[in-house]
């Protein structure tokens, strides 16, 4: 089953009566199975983290870390082993549904998140009485972001990294407090949480299923068509059409294998035309594989990674605005840093599928959280500012209660049924098609070197 | 607010808030502190004109209207190693490692003079008058 991350809006509202919810027990004995638990959580990371790509960014690499708040909540919620598995399957989760699978932006989230979750697990067992969620919030998302500032010192940036260290750091006390005082409130009121963490009655829940504001479903929608123009649904339409064809054609581990392979063989190119032709490839593989990227907000990145690394002037200068001097290799290196971060960004969006599927309990878990994911993505209720936690509370509690077998009925697509050797051998050619354009571009790298 | 129903402090939060505080602070200083402190050797030929780092070992051939002039950044200092002129004052002015502090080849119009801070030209007192 194909995960559509991104599907149009169906007109079916969601039809949830007290009848169909669970009994008491059943909902208790659900609790118990942290596999479930952990999955629900991980899907409603994967919305948080969506939530934050829509809000505006001050500085491109600003991340707010709002998708940390279910780890943060499930301090004492799961058992170790399934705690950190929420937070690997955060971290794998968002990089395949946003494609960056393969890039630096995953490598930051990895260390980033896995380090938080272990000290924020620490000093809330250590803490016990006398710290709350938000002493334990503070410390994840400061630790957080000074170990993505170490990495990307030491792994991609240079030393041009610690220039926007002290506004990194500054910006994750700010969040931690924020969202620390926010889980705070959301533990002490939320009633989702309450059964969760075995605290409350679950008929707490059942008055949440029923207490259904007005239907503002219809309204949403029609309110949402008139604000897409003709011309950007076009657009849409004719992307997920190429996407349908993409992820039908090939395995998607053909897919990412061919990926890692041009990732390999790029990463090993220095010169910065090479880079550029591998960016101009990844663009255009991502755009046949039906993709969403936006080439604007690529060069406002690339941009302020070139800036930031004129800042410490190296080589002839070629330019002076005032008294700051553009020089020729802190140029080059920035742009060489830029296509190389840009690039495996693009090349991770075009090879990584959505159906990826990993193997084991914890590709289990990942698939789930998927489906809560597509779940939560349809909730038609609002979730409005002043009322939030009560709303997200509702949000939770509805995707939870649902019954999972019965999501065929709401308009989840089948997937066209291609023959699997087909895919297999389209995916072979993917591989060695990609090898040879790869491995050509790299012998053009070392004949232009050395002639 | 409504949000902060049930929101207690406690004491751990306003130390890790402190620490946190404290940790921000003290980065944003050693960074600002590290900027202004860097030193460039900033070279100006006939050909053009280079800056790099005092802290990182390179050589650079500056052409001029008589022939080319090394100048190695070495150790944290910067010297003229060779040059065509008939005098050979600079390569005998030795190397210089403070801001503001210049050696020059004038007869094959290059200068060399180390600045510091970001890219620029303008620095505070004169660490070199006396």
């Amino acid at each position: 089953m194909q995960q559509h991350i991104d599907r149009q809006y169906t007109t079916q509202p969601l039809q949830v009566d007290a009848s169909e919810t669970a009994s008491c027990s059943g909902v208790r004995s659900r609790f118990a199975d942290s596999a479930d638990v952990t999955a629900l959580l991980a899907a409603f990371c994967f919305f948080l983290s969506a939530v934050e790509y829509m809000l505006p960014k001050p500085l491109p690499f600003m991340r707010l870390g709002i998708a940390n708040l279910p780890i943060l909540l499930a301090v004492d919620m799961l058992p170790l082993g399934w705690y950190m598995a929420l937070a690997a399957a955060k971290v794998v989760g968002m990089s395949i549904i946003s494609g960056t699978l393969f890039s630096y932006v995953a490598l930051f989230s990895l260390a980033g998140t896995i380090v938080a979750a272990l000290t924020m697990r620490g000093l809330w067992k250590l803490g016990g009485r006398s710290i709350s969620h938000i002493g334990v919030s503070i410390a994840g998302a400061v630790i957080s972001n000074a170990v993505q500032m170490l990495i990307a010192r030491y792994v991609i940036f240079g030393t041009v990294a610690w220039l926007i260290a002290p506004v990194f750091l500054a910006t994750g006390l700010v969040t931690g407090t924020l969202m620390g005082l926010f889980a705070e409130a959301f533990a002490a009121s939320s009633t989702w949480y309450g059964c969760a963490a075995g605290r409350m009655g679950e008929q707490a829940m059942t008055s949440l299923l029923v207490d259904d504001p007005e239907d503002t479903s219809q309204r949403d929608i029609r309110r949402r068509q008139k604000r897409t123009s003709a011309r950007s649904q076009r657009a849409q339409q004719a992307r997920l059409v190429r996407r349908e064809r993409y992820e039908s054609a090939f395995e998607p581990w053909g897919s990412a294998l061919a990926g890692m392979v041009a990732a390999a063989i790029f990463l090993f190119q220095h010169g910065i035309f090479i880079k550029m032709l591998f960016f101009l490839v990844f663009i255009l593989w991502a755009w046949a594989a039906g993709k969403r990227f936006s080439l604007f907000a690529t060069l406002l990145v690339s941009l302020s990674i070139i800036a930031a690394n004129l800042l410490l002037p190296s080589g002839r200068v070629l330019a002076r605005i005032g008294a700051f001097a553009i020089t020729e290799r802190a140029l080059v290196d920035g742009i060489a840093k830029a296509l190389t971060f840009e690039g495996l960004l693009y090349l991770s969006k075009a090879s990584i599928v959505p159906g990826l599927r990993l193997p084991g309990l914890f590709g289990d878990l990942v698939a789930n959280a998927f489906r809560y994911y597509d779940r939560i993505i349809e909730f038609k209720g609002r979730i409005r500012p002043t009322m939030l936690i009560r709303d997200i509370d509702r949000l939770l509690a509805v995707v939870w209660t649902r019954d999972m077998l019965g999501s065929a009925a709401q308009g989840s697509r089948v997937e066209i049924a291609q023959p699997g050797r087909a895919r297999m051998m389209r995916s072979l050619l993917l591989l060695a098609l990609v090898a040879a354009i790869s491995g050509g571009f790299a012998v053009l790298g070392n004949l232009l070197v050395r002639g | 607010m409504k949000l902060l129903q049930g929101v207690r402090l406690r004491i751990l939060d306003l130390v890790i808030f402190a620490a946190a505080a404290i940790l921000v602070a003290a980065v944003s200083f050693a960074v600002l502190r590290q900027q202004q402190g860097t030193l460039y050797v900033q070279i100006s030929g006939e050909g053009g004109e280079w800056m790099a780092p005092l802290d990182q070992e390179a050589e650079y051939q500056v052409p001029g209207p008589i022939g080319i002039t090394l100048v190695h950044i070495h150790d944290g200092t910067a010297a003229i190693e060779e040059s065509p002129c008939p005098n050979q004052l600079c390569v005998a002015s030795g190397s210089i490692s403070q801001a503001n502090q210049w050696v020059a080849c004038l007869p094959n119009k290059v200068f060399v003079r180390i600045t510091g801070g970001g890219g620029s030209v303008e620095a505070g007192l004169d660490a070199a008058a006396y």
